[in-house]
C-alpha cells in the first residue's frame, strides 16, 4: 500500500494564556480572565516525518504550549504532551519557526501563550488536497488525479469532504465556486455553483468547465474559507477542507498566567453567558448559576453573595461603580451583554483593589469595539429590541454604538388585570452604550464609554365603578455615566492604569401618598501603578476615589425595611419624614498590594487597603492575605482572610432620618479550598469559608434628639452575622461541542439583632442550592442546553391570626418567631435551543428559552386573607416560552 | 346558620380612667424594645401597642398596598421586596423590588389569584367594627364603647368580652415610641369580663387621671385647627377579646397573660376568639374639630330606603323583601347605596411639607353580608354628595343580613344592620 505523510497542524483547545508583564485592561484585574483576539498563524512549517515513525506506520499529535511574544514570534516551544519515536523533536524544530500575527488585546499587541496541538497523519491513497486552517493556502499541498470519468468529458468534477481542524465530519457547509470559466468567451457570464456538504462531510459539484475559480466555504460557527481552485478538462479533483473553528473574542478564553490577586474567582466567558438556558442570553444573570450566590425570589436580580445582603456586594463596569445592573432589577441587564468581554465574580476574600463592599465583587469588563470591519446587529426578543453597530473610523480609533428599548409596556398595558387594577403606561426601559477606542501604540490605549438607562413602571389603582380604588405607585429610575479608561505601559516593568468616572443617577418615585425624588453625582477616580521588580515579586498600589452630590426631596414613611422585617408591615407605617437638601460624601481610599513567588509553587499576596467614609465620618483600614500552593502538577490549594468594611447605606446614616453615629459594617472573610483540575477540559473547584459580621444595621427605637426634638434614631449598629459553608465546582469548560457545570453550595447564615440575642437565619438563608448548567453543540448550527436548580426554599416568618384594628377597619398580622418557617423546596428545569445560520457575512442566529419546562409551582412568598385566617402561596412563573432572533453582519 | 336572619349584636362598655399614671411611662429600657418598628406586626400581646400607634398616626387608609390587599396583586405589594424598595434612595433595594413586583403580577396574571373568603363574607364569628363615642374626648371626659359582632354559624351560644385600656402619649416628657405590652399599660385595673348577660352596663370616666395635655410637645396645641391628626399625640387604647361559645380566663389571669400571650384571640377556650382594639385620642377641651363619628342618613338597595334592622320585624319589613325573575336561576345583582349626612364630612388638621394643613376628612364604608358576593368590601363617594355605592349579587332565595360601616380615617365609626329576604317568583 501506498503511503504519503501528511503533517497538519491543529489549534488545540484554544487556551491561550497571557504571559506576565504586558500592560492592559485584563492585566489590571489581577489577573483576572478575559478574552481578547487570539493569536494568528501567518507562517506554517512542515514537520518532517521522522523515519522511524513512517517505518512503523506511527501517526501521533504532539500537544505543545507556544510562548509567543507581542511581535509574534514563538519563543519556547514546551511540549505537554509528548509522542516519541521522534515526533517531539520534529514538531518542536517545526513549531519554532511559526510566524504569528499576535494576540490583541484593546487593539494592543500582547505576548502570550498558546496551546498547539501538532497532528502526524500517514496520508492514505486517496488524492485530496488539504487546507490550512488559517487560510494559508500556499502551505497546502495540491495533488490531483487525473482519471476522469466519460460522462464528465470535457468538464472537471470537484469532490471532497469538509471537516474540522479534529477531523469531524461538517454537515451543511455550503460550498461556492464561481469564476469564469477558462474555454469560455470573454462575454460568457461568470459560473456560479453552490453544494452543501452531506453528514458524513462530503460534497460533490459536476460538470465544471474547466478554469480558475473563487471557491468559498461557509458553515456554522467556523470561519469561512476563501481559496481557489484550477480544474482542467476532464479532470476529477477530490479535495478535503479543514475548517477552523470560529475564533472570535467570545470563543477565546485568556487566562492569567499569574496567580489570581483573589482567593477566588469564577468566571464566565460570553461563549457560556450567552446560551445559559433561562437567562435569556443575558450576561449578568449567568452569575446567579454560580456557586456561593442564592437563588433570587422570583426571578429577580438580587445577588446575594455567601450569605450577605444583595447591597453588601460591589458592582463595578471597567473598574467604575455601577449605578445598578439591571433594569427593573432583574429583567435584564443594563449593559448590553454582546459588548462584554466578560464578567469577574469574586464570591469572597478578594483583592484589596476593591473595597466599600462587605459581601462579594462582580467586575464587568466591557470589550473593545472590533476592528476589522463594520459589523453589525439587531436583536429582537419577547421583551425588546436592540441593535448593536461597531468598526473602525481610523487606523487607530474604533467605535461600538448600541441602543435597546422594551416593548412590554405595549403589551402589558393592555392585558385585563381585574377592576381594581391597571398598569398604565409602563413598565418600559432603554439603555444605550458608547465605546470608543483608542490604540495610537502599543504602549497607550485609551477607552470611553458612555452609558445610560431608564426604567419607568406605573401602576395605577384605578376603578371607574368605584372609585374607592384609587392612586398608584410609580418608579422611574435613570443613570448616565461616563468613564475614561487609560492604560499606559512605560517598561515591560512598570505600566499604569488610569480610570475616571462621572454620573447621573437619580430617582422619581411615588408609592401612595410618599415620595422620594433623589439626583445623585458620582464622581470617580481610580488609578493603579504596577510595578515588577523582578519575576517574582511585585508591587501595586492604586488610589480609588469617590465622590457623592445628593439632592434629595422625600415624603416617606418613618418605618424603615431591615433585614429580618416580616413580610407584612403595610400597616406599620410610621409617621411621615419630609428630608430635603443636598448631600455631599468624600470616600477616598488607597491601597497597596504585594505578591510574591519566590517559593517555588507558591504565590502569597498581602494587601492593606484603607478608606475613608464621609457620610458617616469614619475610617477603616483592611489588611487581606491570600495565598495559592501547587501541591502537584494540577492540584491547588488556596486560602485567604481578610478585613472589609463598608458604610451603611445613606438613608440609614442621614442625620435628618437615620443615625450618623452608626460605626461602619465590617466583616472578616476566611476561607480555605483546592482546585483540581481533572482533564483537560475538566476542572473541580471546592472551598470552605467561614465570615463574621459586625455593626449590621438593624432597627432601633431608642431616643436621640435631632434638630433639637426628640425622636428615636431608627437604626442602629448592634447587629451581628455569622455565615459559614462549602462551595463545589465541577465544571467543563468551553470546547466545541459542550460545556457546563454543576455548582453546590452548603451554607448557613445567621443574625441577631444585638449580642446575647439568639441566633436566627438569614432572609435568605438557603442551606442547599444546587445548579447543573450544560450545552451541547448538535452540529448544522443547532445547540441544545439544560439548566436545573434545585434550592432551598427560602426563610419566612410565619403569621398566626390577625387581630382587627377597629380604628383603621383593618387586620394587623400576628408574627411568629422571625424567620422560623420555611418554604418548600425550589426546582425548575430550564431549556434552551439555538440555531444559526451563516451565509457570506450575514448570520441569523435564532433561540427558543423555555423556563420552567415541567411547570413547578414553587413557593416565592406567602399571601395571606384580608383577616390572615387563611394562607397561600405566591408562586414562581409558570412554564414560559421565549423566543428571540438575531440577525448579523 | 348561612343565610339566616339574626339579630344584630352589640355591646356597650364604658372606660374610666384611673387616678394614677402607669409607672411604666417613666422609661423603658432599650432591652425591652424586643419588636422593632421595622419588624411590625404582633408577635405577642405587647406589639400590639406598637400596631395602636401607627395605625393611628400613619392613616395610611387608602394607600395603594392596603387597597391592592383586597384584590389582586396585593401580594405583589406587600412582598419584602416592595418593602425594601420603598427605603430611600437605596437603589439597590429600589431596583430590585421593582423586578419583584412586575415579576410577581405578571406570575399572577399567569397562575390566577388566590382563593380567599372575601372580607365581607360574614360565615363565622367575626367583629365587624368598634366604635367610640365619642371618637376623640378631652381629658376628663368618658365614652362608651360598642362592639357590633356577628355569629352566623353559632344559634344564640353566649359572647363573652374581656376589655381593657392603655393611656399612651409621645412627647419628651415620656419615653418615645414605648413598646410596653398591655400589662404595662393597664392604668388602673385588672381586665373586665363580661358576658352577653350583662348587655347595658356601663363604665363611667368620671375624671382625668392625668394632665394628658401636659404630654403634648410645646406648640403643638397651639395649632389653629386643632392637634393635627398625623402628629405626636396621646391617646387611649382600648382592647376587647370576644369570646363565642368559649371561656375568658379571669381577669387576674389575663392580666398575667398579657405580655406573653401571641394572639389575645386565644384566649378564648373551647370557643371563637377575636381580638380588635380601638384608638381613641385625647385632644385639648379647646380643640375647635374634635372629631365625631360619621352618620347614615339612609341606605338603599335597588333604590328603596331601608329599615334598620333594629326598627322592623321581618313580617313588616316588605322594603327588604326582593322578587327573583320568573325565569332562569333565582339570582339578583342589587345595587346598594349608602348616604351619609354632610355633617360627616368634618375637616382636620394633617402634616404637610410647608408645616400642617385642613383637609377633607375621607369617609367610607365597608360592607357586610351572610351570603352572596360583594362587588367591593368598601366603598368611598365619588363627591362629597356623592352616595357609596356597591353591587350585591345574591345566588339564592333566602334571608341574608346585610351591614354598612361607615368609617373616617380617625376613628369614627357607626353602622347600620338591614335584613333582606330573597323569593322565588
Amino acid at each position: 500500500m501506498k503511503r504519503a505523510m501528511l503533517l497538519i497542524g491543529v489549534w488545540g483547545a484554544f487556551a491561550v494564556m497571557l504571559l506576565t508583564g504586558h500592560a492592559g485592561a485584563a492585566d489590571d484585574t489581577d489577573g483576572a480572565a478575559s478574552l481578547m483576539t487570539p493569536p494568528i498563524l501567518l507562517e506554517y512549517v512542515n514537520a518532517e516525518y521522522p523515519a522511524q515513525a513512517l517505518e512503523q506506520n506511527l501517526q501521533a499529535d504532539v500537544l505543545a504550549m507556544l510562548e509567543i511574544d507581542a511581535e509574534g514570534n514563538v519563543t519556547a516551544v514546551d511540549i505537554t504532551q509528548p509522542a516519541g519515536h521522534g515526533f517531539d523533536e520534529a514538531a518542536t524544530m517545526a513549531m519554532q519557526q511559526f510566524r504569528f500575527k499576535p494576540a490583541m488585546q484593546n487593539g494592543e499587541p500582547i505576548s502570550c501563550l498558546l496551546e498547539y496541538r501538532y497532528r502526524f497523519v500517514l496520508k492514505t491513497e486517496t488524492v485530496e488536497t488539504v487546507t490550512d486552517a488559517v487560510n494559508d493556502t500556499d502551505s497546502a499541498s495540491d495533488i490531483s488525479n487525473t482519471a476522469v470519468a466519460e460522462e464528465n468529458q470535457g468538464t472537471a468534477v470537484l469532490t471532497g469532504k469538509v471537516t474540522d481542524m479534529d477531523d469531524r465530519a461538517i454537515e451543511d457547509a455550503i460550498i461556492y465556486l464561481s469564476g469564469q470559466p477558462g474555454g469560455a468567451a470573454e462575454s460568457d457570464a461568470s459560473l456560479e455553483l453552490e453544494a452543501r456538504t452531506r453528514p458524513d462531510g462530503g460534497f460533490e459539484l459536476t460538470a465544471i468547465p474547466p478554469g480558475t475559480y473563487e471557491l468559498t466555504i461557509q458553515a456554522p460557527g467556523y470561519q469561512i474559507y476563501y481559496g481557489g481552485e484550477q480544474l482542467i478538462s476532464g479532470e476529477l479533483k477530490e479535495v478535503s477542507y479543514r475548517l477552523v473553528k470560529e475564533t472570535d473574542e467570545y470563543e477565546v478564553v485568556v487566562r492569567a498566567r499569574r496567580a489570581p490577586r483573589s482567593v477566588t474567582r469564577r468566571e464566565i466567558t460570553a461563549q457560556e453567558i450567552t446560551k445559559i438556558p433561562g437567562t435569556d442570553g443575558d450576561a449578568l444573570r449567568a452569575i446567579q448559576n454560580m456557586p456561593g450566590t442564592a437563588r433570587s425570589a422570583m426571578g429577580g436580580g438580587e445577588i446575594i453573595v455567601r450569605g450577605s445582603s444583595h447591597a453588601d456586594s460591589g458592582f463595578y463596569y471597567d473598574n467604575m461603580e455601577a449605578p445598578w445592573l439591571y433594569h427593573f432589577g432583574g429583567l435584564t441587564s443594563v449593559i448590553n451583554s454582546d459588548l462584554l468581554e466578560n464578567i469577574d465574580f469574586y464570591p469572597g476574600n478578594f483583592s484589596v483593589r476593591f473595597g466599600r463592599a462587605t459581601g462579594g465583587v462582580i467586575d464587568v469588563k466591557t470589550r473593545a469595539p472590533k476592528s476589522d470591519r463594520f459589523h453589525g446587529y439587531i436583536d429582537m426578543d419577547l421583551w425588546d429590541t436592540g441593535i448593536l453597530l461597531e468598526g473602525p473610523v481610523s487606523d487607530n480609533w474604533s467605535i461600538a454604538v448600541s441602543g435597546r428599548r422594551s416593548y412590554i409596556d405595549a403589551i402589558l398595558s393592555n392585558i385585563d388585570f381585574g377592576d381594581d387594577f391597571k398598569m398604565k403606561a409602563a413598565p418600559r426601559y432603554y439603555d444605550f452604550q458608547v465605546i470608543a477606542d483608542y490604540h495610537p501604540s502599543e504602549k497607550n490605549n485609551l477607552r470611553l464609554f458612555f452609558f445610560g438607562t431608564d426604567d419607568k413602571l406605573v401602576f395605577l389603582y384605578d376603578n371607574t365603578e368605584n372609585p374607592n380604588f384609587g392612586g398608584g405607585d410609580n418608579v422611574h429610575l435613570m443613570a448616565y455615566q461616563g468613564q475614561v479608561a487609560w492604560s499606559y505601559r512605560l517598561s515591560k516593568k512598570v505600566s499604569n492604569q488610569l480610570d475616571a468616572g462621572l454620573g447621573y443617577w437619580g430617582g422619581n418615585n411615588a408609592y401612595g401618598k410618599y415620595e422620594e425624588k433623589w439626583n445623585v453625582m458620582p464622581i470617580m477616580l481610580r488609578d493603579e501603578l504596577q510595578l515588577k521588580f523582578s519575576k517574582t515579586n511585585e508591587l501595586n498600589v492604586g488610589v480609588d476615589f469617590k465622590a457623592e452630590y445628593a439632592l434629595i426631596d422625600m415624603r416617606v414613611p418613618g418605618d424603615y425595611y431591615v433585614e429580618g422585617s416580616p413580610d407584612f408591615n403595610a400597616s406599620a407605617h410610621d409617621n411621615t419624614v419630609f428630608i430635603d437638601g443636598k448631600r455631599f460624601a468624600l470616600k477616598p481610599g488607597m491601597y497597596a498590594e504585594y505578591k510574591n513567588t519566590m517559593v517555588p509553587k507558591t504565590t502569597l499576596i498581602a494587601g492593606l487597603r484603607t478608606d475613608y467614609f464621609g457620610n458617616v465620618d469614619r475610617w477603616s483600614a483592611d489588611p487581606r492575605f491570600a495565598a495559592r500552593y501547587e501541591l502537584f502538577k494540577n492540584t491547588t490549594l488556596k486560602t485567604g482572610v481578610g478585613l472589609f468594611h463598608q458604610a451603611p447605606d445613606y438613608a440609614q446614616g442621614d442625620e435628618d432620618y437615620g443615625n450618623p453615629n452608626l460605626e461602619l459594617m465590617q466583616a472578616v472573610h476566611t476561607s480555605f479550598g483546592v482546585e483540581q483540575k481533572l482533564s483537560e477540559n475538566v476542572e473541580l473547584s471546592v472551598e470552605g469559608f467561614y465570615k463574621h459580621l459586625d455593626n449590621v444595621v438593624t432597627a432601633s427605637d431608642a431616643p436621640m434628639i435631632r434638630d433639637g426634638q426628640m425622636d428615636i434614631e431608627r437604626f442602629d449598629s448592634d447587629g451581628e452575622g455569622r455565615v459559614y459553608g462549602m462551595e463545589a465546582l465541577l465544571k467543563h469548560n468551553p470546547t466545541d461541542r459542550f460545556f457546563g457545570w454543576v455548582s453546590y453550595t452548603l451554607m448557613k447564615s445567621e443574625r441577631r439583632d444585638a449580642k446575647g440575642e439568639n441566633w436566627r437565619v438569614f432572609d435568605y438563608d438557603q442551606r442547599h442550592v444546587l445548579t447543573a448548567v450544560g450545552t451541547l453543540t448538535l452540529g448544522r448550527g443547532y445547540s441544545v442546553g439544560l439548566r436545573f436548580r434545585l434550592v432551598s426554599g427560602n426563610p419566612y416568618t410565619p403569621v398566626n391570626g390577625g387581630i382587627y384594628d377597629g380604628d383603621s377597619d383593618n387586620y394587623v398580622p400576628v408574627y411568629g418567631q422571625t424567620n422560623s418557617a420555611r418554604m418548600p423546596m425550589f426546582h425548575q428545569l430550564d431549556v434552551r435551543f439555538d440555531k444559526k445560520w451563516q451565509w457570506t457575512r450575514l448570520a441569523l442566529t435564532t433561540y427558543l428559552d423555555i423556563k420552567n419546562v415541567y411547570n413547578a409551582k414553587n413557593p416565592e412568598f406567602p399571601v395571606y386573607s384580608s383577616d390572615f385566617s387563611q394562607k397561600d402561596w405566591v408562586t414562581g412563573l409558570p412554564i414560559i416560552p421565549s423566543v428571540g432572533v438575531k440577525l448579523e453582519y | 346558620m348561612r343565610n339566616g336572619t339574626f339579630e344584630n349584636n352589640k355591646r356597650n362598655i364604658r372606660l374610666f380612667f384611673d387616678e394614677n399614671p402607669p409607672a411604666h411611662f417613666a422609661g423603658i429600657p432599650k432591652a425591652q424594645n424586643a419588636v422593632t418598628p421595622a419588624k411590625a406586626g404582633v408577635q405577642n400581646a405587647a406589639d400590639l401597642h406598637h400596631f395602636v400607634d401607627s395605625r393611628l398616626r400613619g392613616n395610611d387608609v387608602f394607600s395603594p398596598s392596603e387597597t391592592l390587599s383586597f384584590g389582586k396583586g396585593g401580594c405583589c405589594t406587600d412582598s419584602p421586596f416592595l418593602k425594601g424598595a420603598r427605603g430611600i434612595f437605596d437603589m439597590a433595594s429600589q431596583t430590585a423590588g421593582m423586578a419583584a413586583v412586575l415579576l410577581c403580577t405578571l406570575s399572577l396574571i399567569l397562575t390566577g389569584c388566590f382563593d380567599f373568603e372575601s372580607n365581607h363574607m360574614v360565615t363565622k364569628f367575626k367583629v365587624l367594627a368598634v366604635q367610640a363615642e365619642p371618637p376623640e374626648i378631652a381629658p376628663g371626659e368618658g365614652f362608651e364603647m360598642e362592639v357590633l359582632y356577628a355569629d352566623p354559624a353559632g344559634n344564640g351560644r353566649e359572647v363573652s368580652f374581656a376589655w381593657f385600656m392603655c393611656i399612651n402619649a409621645l412627647s419628651p416628657a415620656a419615653p418615645l415610641r414605648p413598646e410596653i405590652g398591655l400589662g404595662a399599660c393597664i392604668p388602673a385595673q385588672s381586665p373586665v369580663v363580661e358576658t352577653a348577660a350583662n348587655d347595658g352596663h356601663i363604665f363611667v370616666a368620671d375624671e382625668t387621671p392625668v394632665d394628658l395635655m401636659s404630654l403634648y410637645p410645646d406648640g403643638l396645641l397651639n395649632q389653629p385647627g386643632g392637634v393635627p391628626v398625623d402628629a405626636q399625640i396621646v391617646y387611649v387604647t382600648a382592647v376587647v377579646v370576644a369570646c363565642a361559645g368559649g371561656q375568658l380566663p379571669g381577669p387576674a389571669r389575663l392580666e398575667a397573660e398579657m405580655a406573653i400571650v401571641k394572639n389575645p384571640a386565644n384566649w378564648c377556650e373551647g370557643g371563637d376568639g377575636f381580638a380588635t382594639y380601638k384608638v381613641i385620642r385625647v385632644t385639648p377641651p379647646t380643640n375647635p374639630r374634635p372629631n365625631e363619628n360619621p352618620l347614615f342618613e339612609k341606605v338603599q338597595v335597588q333604590a328603596r330606603t331601608m329599615a334598620p334592622l333594629a326598627a322592623v320585624n321581618m313580617a313588616d319589613n316588605t322594603s327588604g323583601v326582593f322578587q327573583c325573575p320568573r325565569t332562569g336561576k333565582c339570582e339578583l345583582k342589587l345595587s346598594l347605596e349608602a348616604h351619609l349626612t354632610p355633617e360627616s364630612l368634618q375637616t382636620y388638621h394633617t402634616k404637610s411639607p410647608d408645616g400642617f394643613a385642613l383637609i377633607d376628612e375621607v369617609l367610607y364604608v365597608t360592607w357586610y353580608t351572610t351570603g352572596g358576593e360583594m362587588a367591593y368590601d368598601r366603598s368611598i363617594a365619588a363627591s362629597p354628595s356623592s352616595p357609596y355605592e356597591n353591587k350585591w349579587l345574591v345566588k339564592a332565595p333566602g334571608d341574608y343580613t346585610l351591614w354598612a360601616v361607615a368609617h373616617d380615617v380617625r376613628g369614627g365609626v357607626s353602622w347600620e344592620s338591614f335584613q333582606i329576604r330573597i323569593i322565588e317568583n
